[in-house]
């Protein structure tokens, strides 16, 4: 049905997608997985014809649709939903799967304007049409909610109504599952197998909750970096050694961390809700950081653990719980207030400013700083991090990913923090950086400041730290210390499933 | 009757001045409708009324084929526009429309078949309540019908989410230039009608201050439905007037009221949130 | 060439006021990615207080852009608190914010009106005193010096400002990527009332050398034309890129001055608008502009 064949993309020098081929059989579901940034929703936006490929070509039955534009894609029979819900928020539900029909319709505006047969015909048909796909995906009955009022696990599935309007032959779902609890999950593991029992689509995912795609999928591929690096049978992916490496992270020599820290609670988080829009995505967290340690928190993408640094940090309002620095109360608070009290976060994406010179953002990062040692703490990091020092006059956005990752923890640590939290440090660098990050943070610890560690990669993350919490689906599911968590089959099924 | 005869004889010139106002709010709706801004349009009513006033002053044409010339005449100028706008998102395609509204403005002071700075005089009065209303119903019908149809929706997904929309099929170019050019379309009638009414046309008619006034008919009217931007246009073309014993306060008003609207109804005045919320209250 | 090289002179002097306006302008877009249009209103209440500062209290020069500055950076404050604040609260769109901008010019030029009636004013003559220095043909006045040299004062200091200033660092970390920003601990809403404090008493500024510039045009309605040039000297500069907007500005005075003297006056309008038109099609982000991260 869908041959993808030696297809690269590439922004820049970033290769997104590096010489991958794929063959989607008539009729059955292929599951797509990787670790954040492999390139999966790449190869969708590339399929469906929102990117154009940098080589390689796309066949859709036979046909070469290759840099077709995403209207012309969708014409000729591939329909997908989007990573982040991209619904009409606006429209009530049923009205954004009418919106779907469109391309299966001819009405003009002169038909509307005369309210010839054709429109009329077309409307009720579309509409009938439209419910009977929403009561198909579990939505019967909330035809006339605004779509951006329902609930996440509506939301998804009215996506996939919607992309069913347009009567694909293959459907392409990007996480549907994320944010779905275990029911929801099972619901919908049901309704994809439908589809292609019932209406004979064949389907494409991506996803990262295992249980769904070991449970629904006949064959899964696997990216990293761009590449594919397996295919073939549920378990035969399961138990690829390749595959393990790339979600879990490669054994590299062991380095015992520093000292044992156990001193007082710096950081303490008591049954933490918080979530954006209708949903929660944190069910009750609680978790520690103390004085001396380096904690670490690991999990499956979607589990929740960039939610649950942006809501200490404060971009994100808590919905019950307490965030407690030491002795005051955080949870809530506005972020300037949180870094002023010493809350330290390096997002996501390294995001530092592009535009302002290296020493600029070094500057910034003391932002909240009012005494009189800041020019001195910067010489401190230009010798800890000497291509800073010399590269301090330049903006930016002209450092390599490893080198802006090095820029976002020392201006972290301008602020001469209470606490530091590292948000996915060693997501998308290249290997050699990966070691360096992890190192920086060692030498952050044995400075004296705690650090809270998110990261996807658990064996780096593991080896590097004294405690460790697994986020499953936003709450605790396992906590302990590092060492011993590292041969813990928890771990390992939290990721692989 | 004779009491509402006697009303529209002391205000005529407001009332045909006010379902003129809401016809150019509709062609700004249009484009709002797919998510675009369009700052171009006393321009385009400009083009129309221009275009009418020649052909029914100097050629002697009746009225509605005058009037249909120039809504042509206009639509060309839109999707002129509208094409190379079509990359433009936001602001950008907004500062586009207007660097457009300029030129017109600038050429309509500087041709002499437009006579210059003071414009053209002597149009015959061809147009009255009738003819401006009866455009208006017109109008209104139009968007009924679009918003109820296939059309109106894929202007709807477009400016919910073009990238959705695409996804769905939807040939997003198409529709943003038919947009323009119905947009194009309705000012040109505009700007035609008011020619007639108001005996002169001139190039100050197509200026950055009539453009902001016009889209601000729409914004404060609410974007929701097409009974918004008429509502605004009404609104806002009697009420300072209707306040004219305060004419020394008349701009301050007019600031206050955008201002207030804006801040406290966000989607306008005919938000329907707001009018269900009232009769829930009751 | 030496009629070239005088009308080099005149449009630089004259751009350069469009810069200084051009710079209030293109900050605010680059901070709060809005357009905002009560900018010309607060440079003709800018020439209005210089007026009054001037003529009838007889201030001198220094004191009177002294008095500018205060004047309209305050008024600046008051616009963000009326105008535009709220709406960040309720998370209106960039449309929203427009249109109050829009509402709160209409205000500002109103109440101009009250206090300084319709009738354009002009400055006492010999604020500066009338005197001219030539050089191989081209003349220039000191008037013509006094402006440029006011406005490159006021430039180099916005720019130390932006540079060496925990503020400045602060205004532009906060246009480069709001979230961040935050993250570091710096307090969104006061950044924004400063840079509108900043960019209003700029453009108060802007409204006394124009009416320097022009004699006899002070008035409460002065501000129309320069929106207009402000946006085109933004656009072509790039939107949000101060260098570029001070670029822009130079560029759309010297181009008046250009069009005017070779071309005929009266397609100056047509020719300049067509060009930015052409601009922004082309290359939406300006001259000069490069792509914001934010928007990635």
């Amino acid at each position: 049905m869908l041959a993808v064949e030696r297809l690269s993309r590439h922004f820049g020098g970033l290769r997104a997608l590096e010489d991958v081929s794929l063959a989607v059989r008539d009729g059955e579901i292929l599951g797509l997985i990787g670790p954040n940034g492999a390139g999966k929703t790449t190869l969708f936006n590339v399929v469906t014809g929102f990117l154009r490929p940098t080589a390689g070509r796309v066949r859709f039955r036979g046909e070469e649709i290759t840099g077709w534009p995403a209207e012309r894609v969708t014409a000729r029979g591939i329909a997908r939903t989007f990573q982040n819900i991209r619904l009409f928020r606006e429209m009530p539900a049923v009205e954004n799967v009418v919106v779907g029909e469109h391309v299966r319709t001819r009405a003009t505006l002169l038909d509307a304007l005369a309210h010839t047969r054709t429109h009329r015909a077309e409307e009720s048909a579309g509409r009938e049409r439209a419910r009977a796909l929403l009561a198909l995906v579990g939505l019967a009955g909330r035809e006339t909610t605004p779509a951006g009022a329902l609930a996440y696990g509506d939301q998804r599935r009215l996506e996939i109504a919607r992309a069913l309007a347009t009567r694909p032959a293959l459907l392409l779902l990007d996480e549907p599952a994320a944010g779905m609890n275990a029911a929801e999950t099972e619901a919908l593991m049901a309704l994809i197998r439908r589809l292609r029992d019932s209406l004979g689509l064949t389907v494409l995912l991506i996803e990262h909750d295992m249980r769904l795609v070991m449970g629904v999928c006949d064959r899964v591929a696997v990216l990293n970096f761009g590449r594919k690096i397996a295919e073939g049978s549920r378990e035969e992916v399961r138990r690829d050694p390749a595959v393990i490496d790339a979600y879990l992270g490669r054994r590299a020599e062991r380095r015992a961390p520093a000292a044992q820290g156990a001193g007082d609670v710096v950081l303490a988080v008591e049954d933490l809700r918080a979530g954006y829009g209708r949903g929660d995505v944190l069910h009750g967290v609680s978790l520690e950081v103390r004085a001396g340690q380096i904690a670490t928190l690991i999990g499956a993408n979607g589990a929740g653990k960039s939610t649950l640094l942006r809501t200490i940090s404060g971009l994100l309002r808590p919905r019950t719980g307490q965030i407690r620095l030491g002795q005051v109360a955080i949870g809530g608070a506005a972020p300037d207030r949180i870094v002023g009290l010493g809350v330290a976060h390096v997002p996501e994406g390294r995001q530092i400013l592009a535009r302002l010179t290296v020493e600029e953002n070094l500057r910034a990062g003391a932002y909240a700083r009012r005494d009189r040692n800041i020019e001195h703490d910067l010489a401190a990091l230009g010798e800890r991090f000497p291509v800073l020092r010399e590269r301090r006059a330049q903006p930016a956005g002209t450092l390599s990913g490893g080198e802006q990752q090095m820029l976002a923890i020392a201006r972290g640590l301008m602020a001469r923090p209470r606490l530091l939290m590292l948000d996915e440090p060693s997501l998308g660098l290249a290997p050699q950086f990966v070691d360096r990050v992890f190192e920086v943070v060692l030498g952050v610890q044995a400075g004296g400041v705690p650090v809270l560690l998110v990261e996807q990669n658990a064996q780096r993350a593991l080896e590097t730290a004294h405690w460790g919490y697994v986020l499953e689906s936003g709450r605790i599911a396992t906590q302990g210390a590092a060492m011993r968590l590292l041969g813990d089959a928890a771990v390992q099924r939290a990721y692989l499933g | 009757m004779s009491a509402l005869a006697a009303l529209y004889a002391g205000y005529s010139s407001l009332i045909l001045l006010a379902g003129v106002a809401a016809l150019l709010a509709l062609s700004v709706y249009v484009t709002l409708m797919a998510g675009q801004l369009s700052l171009g349009n006393a321009a385009l009513a400009a083009i129309g009324g221009y275009t009418a006033a020649i052909l029914t002053r100097d050629h002697h044409v009746p009225l509605w084929p005058a009037v249909l010339a120039a809504a042509a005449v206009a639509t060309a100028a839109a999707v002129a526009i509208g094409i190379p706008a079509l990359r433009l998102r936001g602001i950008y395609l907004a500062l586009a429309t207007l660097a457009f509204g300029e030129v017109v403005r600038a050429a309509a002071l500087n041709l002499k078949i437009t006579g210059g700075a003071l414009g053209l005089i002597n149009i015959p009065p061809l147009a009255g309540f009738w003819q401006v209303y009866g455009a208006l119903a017109g109008a209104a019908l139009f968007f009924y019908r679009l918003e109820r149809s296939r059309v109106g929706r894929a202007f709807a997904a477009i400016r919910e989410d073009e990238a959705a929309a695409r996804a769905m099929g939807i040939k997003v170019t198409h529709y943003k230039v038919l947009a323009f050019a119905i947009a194009g379309g309705l000012a040109g009638v505009a700007g035609a009608l008011a020619a007639h009414f108001a005996y002169v046309i001139t190039p100050a008619q197509a200026s950055f201050t009539e453009a902001v006034n016009i889209l601000t008919f729409a914004v404060v009217g609410g974007t929701s439905t097409f009974v918004g931007p008429m509502a605004g246009g009404v609104l806002l073309t009697v009420l300072p007037e209707a306040l004219r014993g305060l004419r020394e306060e008349r701009l301050l008003l007019d600031g206050a009221i955008l201002m207030a609207v804006t801040i406290y109804c966000p989607n306008g005045i005919s938000d329907p949130r707001l009018w269900r919320w009232r009769r829930a209250r009751r | 060439m030496t009629v070239f090289l005088q009308q080099l002179v005149n449009g630089i002097s004259l751009g350069s006021v469009y810069a200084l306006f051009a710079v209030g302008f293109t900050l605010v877009f680059g901070v709060l990615e809005i357009v905002n249009l009560a900018h010309p209103a607060v440079l003709a209440v800018g020439a209005l207080v210089a007026y009054t500062l001037l003529s009838t209290l007889g201030v001198g020069l220094p004191l009177a852009i002294a008095g500018t500055l205060l004047a309209t950076g305050l008024l600046g404050l008051a616009l963000d608190a009326a105008a535009f604040r709220p709406l960040r609260a309720r998370r209106a769109g960039p449309l929203a914010s427009l249109i109050t901008s829009i509402g709160a010019a209409l205000i500002l030029v109103s109440a101009a009106q009250r206090v300084w009636g319709t009738e354009p004013l002009g400055y006492p003559p010999g604020i500066v005193p009338l005197r001219f220095f030539s050089a191989g043909g081209v003349t220039i006045s000191l008037l013509q010096i006094v402006i440029l040299g006011t406005v490159m004062v006021l430039v180099v200091a916005l720019r130390l400002l932006m540079t060496r200033t925990r503020v400045g660092i602060a205004i532009r970390a906060v246009a480069e990527n709001p979230e961040t920003a935050s993250l570091l601990g710096v307090p969104f809403n006061r950044v924004v009332a400063f840079t509108l404090f900043l960019t209003s008493a700029l453009g108060g500024v802007a409204g006394l050398l124009v009416g320097m510039l022009f004699q006899g045009s002070v008035s409460p309605f002065m501000g129309d034309t320069y929106g207009l040039k402000g946006l085109a000297a933004i656009i072509l500069g790039g939107m949000g890129d101060i260098t570029g907007a001070m670029l822009g500005g130079l560029a759309i005075g010297v181009g008046e001055v250009m069009i005017v003297q070779y071309l005929s006056s009266s397609y100056r309008d047509a020719v300049a608008f067509g060009l930015l038109f052409l601009v922004l099609v082309i290359r939406p982000t300006g001259l000069l502009g490069q792509q914001r991260s934010r928007e990635a």
